[in-house]
């Protein structure tokens, strides 16, 4: 089925439980109110579910949603979100990648997949168009992301290979941070998606379309296409991710205090150089890789060939994934790392908090709370990668000390004791991603307010706060300088109403800071026909922001969880950012006042009635 | 006639107008002339942390100025520098044809660079940012980032007069000076 001026309009629904496949119809004014991708899964789970649902439990959907631009030829929209509430945070859980996934699944006529209940025994569901059947999996159960991705694409081969999401042995064991890959090289690797995936025993996801996705203004939309590619392609930005991935991010970040060293208590890491993106490239790489319709093509494909790290031709590690099994554990083996980014695509792990679990249980190691006792005779030494990656294969399996660390590091240091939770680096319960607010004080703000935790991705300040893009058509300032507060709850503001539309409309960020704000309005408008402007995007920015917050405030979050972890507040006089560190209060003040949440981090009831959130308002302020 | 780049007659030519242009003018040089790049070419032979930083590196630099004649800039400036495992072989101010052809060239109006002078934008951020272009492989960019770092930090410690700060008749002269280089060395 062809989806009109951007959207199917309609929602596959499938019970897990008592096996009842449907579609809903999805409302216009719903779908311009919430745009796709994470904004309309949110106000779906509010309108139908419940906040206090065990994320493991069948009464916790899990929603795959796309968004009006996905499976047009605009660069940078292909990706999808699914959402959940997370069994990791216990907050709105949301993780979105890019691949060929979303575009098939608006070929095949859905904008989303509402997935309810959960399976007696292991299936995997496959949707060919029109038809929608729950298979068995039992053959399937066990396998890693690699094989399994293989078999069900030769297995349902047809005329046209179709399209996987898939967990691996992490999901199945309901590590709390498993990830779901799109054909073995895409990962939804936050908040631990796969866990309630795997939890419904769901396996798989098949998915083929015949379809087209129309854009509603032809003429308008081959023109801004075309300007948009342009600005893709002359982009400084596009072309270092695509000469070098984001691990270029690793170089440049060494001088500018971004990276984290040690469990983030190092300031001086002589390694960085060697596990970057030109040594990648260099020594590596194999190939690039695009997601579909993108021009920039950041994705690395690479390759070990002989040593104890020996890989298959693969996906290669992000920037993330360079500093969790890096910089980190001050690790500069980058065939380890390589190795190390294999095995979680294989079990399907989150390489960020996986990492960073794993550092932190080098800290407790270090400080003696920890041993070997502990870790069935590891020693969780800094530096040792072999150490890493046996604990890493434990950690997927859940054996010995690797089942507490499947929990995350908020709660396994809970387990542990003994001032372990000092050593924890996370927000709300979700590992910090690579990029130190030390360095950059913005993006610890970013972290604290964050509705799934400490996040990177959903807002735009880590291209803004560190000169990448300036978007001063925005209302940006020229330039920031990372090690100052002043001004910055204004600048995270902003970057959270441009950015948060991207993972509702399902746009890369990596295009996204190649480009203005008008120009993804135009983006929209021409797709979808409806008059819609850069101040209409922001809007949306605000809204979908505060639904997210609600839904994360409605499942227990206060102001007390919006508060940096003590290691990455610790000063650091040795590295670039010279013992510089965030003025927390200051930016949590101002921020609070700007976006109206009350001294308990919650949206007050005027401002959510202002976006038009009535119905959360209802929920949050219910007896009040 | 110009002389023809690449021989010994321009070589020569071009160090006795150096000559020249230092016992004529004095300082502070305004950047970008041949005179302030005999600064700069020392500032870089001379730093130590420069060395360190650039040991690994291989292959010319060629800062691009685009001509901007109200500030006398009447065409557009290529300044070369032979740069090699942290040494400076040499830096002058080279023909169009050959500075489009170094290893590494990094573009921008003189606006940008007066901003680079002065530490108002960071090399890189202008690049990603596309206030400046660069042309030329940006993993060894990128892989030696310090080097590049430190070579703009020391076009800003030499320090000079920027071409926005000059008056109506240092301008006129400016303008003549390029003028002169263009029918004696070829640079348009």
């Amino acid at each position: 089925m062809d989806c009109q001026a951007g959207y199917a309009k309609r929602l596959l629904e499938v019970n897990l439980s008592d096996k009842n496949i449907r579609t809903s119809p999805l409302e216009d004014k719903m779908l311009m109110k919430f745009l796709g991708g994470g904004g309309l899964a949110a106000q779906l789970f509010l309108e139908r579910f419940s906040p206090g649902t065990d994320p493991l439990s069948p009464e916790n959907p899990l929603i795959v949603m796309t968004g009006p631009l996905v499976g047009t030829r605009l660069p940078g929209t292909s990706r999808f979100a699914i959402c959940a509430r997370s069994p990791l945070t216990g907050f709105w859980g949301i993780g979105t990648c890019g691949g060929n996934f979303g575009p098939e699944l608006k070929f095949a006529g859905y904008d989303g997949i509402l997935l309810e209940g959960a399976s007696e025994k292991p299936v995997y569901l496959v949707v060919d168009d029109e038809s929608v059947d729950i298979q068995d999996a039992s053959d399937l159960w066990g396998k890693d992301i690699y094989d399994v991705t293989d078999i069900l694409k030769e297995r349902h081969s047809g005329t046209r290979k179709p399209k996987i999401l898939a967990i691996g042995q992490a999901g199945e064991n309901q590590v709390l941070y498993a990830s779901i890959a799109n054909d073995k090289a895409h990962y939804i690797g936050r908040t631990g998606m796969g866990a309630v995936m795997g939890s419904k025993q769901l396996k798989a996801i098949v998915v083929r379309g015949t379809g087209k996705v129309l854009p509603a203004l032809e003429e308008k939309y081959e023109a801004v296409r075309s300007s948009v590619m342009e600005k893709c392609k002359s982009s400084m930005v596009a072309q270092s991710l695509q000469s070098m991935g984001t691990a270029a991010a690793m170089d440049l970040g060494m001088m500018t205090g971004d990276v984290p060293i040690r469990n983030w208590t190092g300031a001086e890491f002589e390694g960085s150089g060697q596990i970057g993106g030109p040594a990648m490239t260099a020594d590596y790489l194999t190939k690039v890789h695009a997601c579909y319709a993108c021009p920039i093509a950041c994705k690395r494909v690479v390759k070990v060939d002989s040593g104890p790290y020996q890989t298959a031709e693969g996906p290669g590690p992000e920037y993330e994934t360079c500093c969790t099994f890096g910089s980190y554990i001050e690790n500069d083996n980058l065939e380890g790392i390589i190795k190390a980014n294999e095995l979680c695509n294989l079990y399907g792990l989150d390489t960020i908090t996986c990492g960073a679990t794993i550092a932190f249980a080098m800290e407790c190691y270090e400080k003696g709370i920890l041993t070997a006792a502990d870790t069935d005779g590891i020693e969780l030494k800094w530096g040792d990668i072999d150490a890493a990656l046996k604990m890493l294969e434990k950690i997927a399996t859940r054996q010995g000390i690797g089942d507490i660390l499947a929990e995350g590091s908020t709660r396994a240091a809970k387990k542990i004791g003994n001032g372990a939770e000092d050593l924890v680096v996370a927000v709300k319960g979700l590992e910090l991603p690579a990029h130190d607010p030390r360095g950059f004080h913005g993006m610890g703000l970013e972290y604290a307010v964050g509705y799934r935790g400490a996040c990177h991705l959903q807002h735009m300040s880590l291209y803004i706060e560190q000169g990448m893009s300036s978007f001063e058509e925005a209302g940006f300032k020229d330039d920031y300088i990372g090690t100052e507060s002043q001004g910055k709850a204004e600048m995270v503001l902003l970057s959270q109403n441009m950015g948060v539309p991207a993972s509702s409309i399902c746009l890369c960020v990596f295009a996204y800071a190649c480009m203005d704000v008008q120009d993804v309005a135009d983006m929209i408008h021409s797709v979808t026909g409806r008059e819609f402007s850069a101040q209409d995007l922001l809007d949306a920015g605000e809204r979908i922001w505060l639904l997210m917050r609600g839904m994360t405030n409605l499942m227990g979050a206060t102001g007390a969880d919006d508060r940096l972890p003590p290691n990455s507040l610790i000063p650091l006089e040795a590295s670039m950012s010279a013992g510089s560190v965030p003025d927390m209060d200051l930016m949590i003040k101002e921020y609070y006042a700007l976006r109206g949440l009350d001294a308990n981090g919650v949206p007050t009831m005027e401002v959510l009635k202002k976006a038009g959130l009535t119905a959360l308002a209802d929920k949050l302020y219910a007896g009040k | 006639m110009a002389h023809t780049y690449g021989t010994d007659e321009w070589d020569k030519a071009y160090q006795e107008y150096v000559a020249n242009r230092l016992a004529s003018e004095s300082q502070p040089y305004i950047y970008f002339t041949p005179e302030w790049v005999t600064l700069y070419e020392k500032a870089v032979r001379e730093d130590a942390k420069y060395k360190e930083v650039a040991k690994a590196w291989e292959g010319s630099v060629v800062l691009h100025i685009q001509a901007k004649p109200e500030y006398g800039l009447v065409q557009d400036t290529y300044l070369f520098m032979d740069l090699w495992h942290g040494d400076c072989k040499y830096m002058k101010i080279v023909p169009s044809e050959v500075g489009k052809n170094g290893d590494f060239v990094i573009t921008g109006t003189i606006d940008r660079w007066i901003m680079v002078g002065k530490k108002q934008l960071d090399t890189v951020k202008g690049m990603m940012q596309g206030k400046l272009k660069l042309k030329g492989d940006l993993p060894t960019i990128v892989r030696n980032v310090q080097a590049a770092m430190r070579l703009v930090d020391l076009s800003s410690d030499v320090g000079g007069k920027y071409p926005d700060e000059l008056s109506p008749d240092e301008v006129e002269s400016l303008g003549k000076t390029m003028t002169e280089m263009d029918e004696q060395f070829g640079m348009a």
